[in-house]
């Protein structure tokens, strides 16, 4: 049976050959709005959320994949794999968690999940064709976590779309991350208002290539 | 400068007579630590010595959780280099830049002295890098 399971696994491979789908990824440090742009590109493509999106970090725990999202834009048509990864961070505690209401016991499991999780979206960091890096533009940019994704992404050869988040909000400072990051693109959007989300789609022609 | 000895870990602060005459432990060999990294480490001993043993047994099912798959449990192994540090149950510290080197082993680190190494990782990554040459 595993034989046959792998012989039929080489033959739909060779039909398919050439066929590779584009994995886009969205990556970024917790509460960077991840998940809510992921929602937002599902519900205008799709008509459907992706996943739940939450004020409390490390909502996402899971890699969350949406397979075949086509987009338009200008008569262009773009079909895609959607990656949604959990938030990437240096430190993971508990405790930060009982400040949101939630119990001590589910902290502790949420905690594990979330470094979990964090383990798995960089071993699928070699999986993707191109990467959205979701930054929350009311935060300092420079920090340890978004200067080594975007870094690794570069020395992995990625293309690359760095997106300001929370452009709606009084703190948001686009400039700032702009300077952090001179040689990227970097567009500032509102993923939960679908404040420049057009220009979002469009730049999404551009890093894919098509 | 405050010290820590080589061999056994023991921290020492600035100008103790015991880094004269040597570490309990035996040895005579001491890493000098900036004043923030003592005060770190001191925490983080402090943290775990105070452990009970139901933390610590939580902390190791935590790990195998992480891991998931099929581990032998009774085979430790020890390297010196990790990438996830185990503080106590719920408190976690990552090393993202050693987690992006896809050629260093994936390791966790649960205490000193224990680690746990993702061996089936490790060999399915070398077997794609050989692919790839």
């Amino acid at each position: 049976m595993a034989l046959f399971g792998g012989f039929l696994r080489r033959l739909l491979k060779g039909l398919f050959r050439g066929k590779k789908d584009v994995k886009l990824g969205l990556y970024g440090p917790p509460n960077g709005g991840k998940t809510t742009l992921a929602n937002k590109i599902c519900v205008d493509w799709l008509g459907e959320e992706m996943g739940t999106a939450s004020s409390v970090a490390h909502e996402t725990r899971e890699i969350q994949i949406k397979e075949q999202v086509t987009i338009k834009s200008k008569g262009k048509e773009l079909t895609f794999n959607l990656v949604d990864t959990p938030g990437i961070a240096t430190k993971i505690d508990y405790e930060d968690f009982l400040e949101s209401g939630i119990e001590e016991k589910e902290a502790k499991t949420r905690a594990k999940e979330a470094t979990k999780g964090v383990i798995d979206a960089i071993k699928w960091l070699d999986e993707m064709d191109a990467v959205v890096v979701v930054l929350d533009s009311t935060k300092d940019p420079y920090s340890q976590v978004n200067i080594t994704i975007i870094g690794n992404l570069e020395a992995r050869k990625i293309p690359v779309l760095i997106v300001a988040n929370k452009i709606d909000l009084k703190k948001s400072d686009i400039k700032k991350v702009q300077a952090a990051f001179p040689q990227y693109d970097v567009l500032g959007i509102s993923a939960k208002l679908g404040t420049h989300v057009e220009e979002f789609y469009e730049a999404l022609f551009k890093i894919t290539n098509k | 400068m405050p010290h820590q000895c080589v061999r056994c870990g023991k921290l020492y602060e600035d100008g103790e007579i015991d880094i004269l005459n040597g570490c309990p432990c035996g040895a005579k060999m001491f890493y000098f630590l900036r004043k923030e990294k003592y005060e770190r480490l001191r925490v983080e001993a402090a943290q775990k010595a105070s452990l009970s043993a139901d933390d610590r047994e939580q902390m190791e099912s935590d790990v195998y959780d992480m891991l998931g798959g099929d581990i032998d449990r009774d085979k430790p192994v020890i390297l010196d280099l990790e990438c996830v540090e185990v503080l106590q149950p719920g408190k976690y510290n990552l090393d993202i830049v050693k987690l992006f080197q896809n050629h260093s082993p994936f390791i966790i680190k649960l205490e000193d002295g224990k680690y746990f190494v993702d061996l089936d990782e490790n060999f399915h990554r070398l077997a794609k890098e050989a692919k790839k040459k």
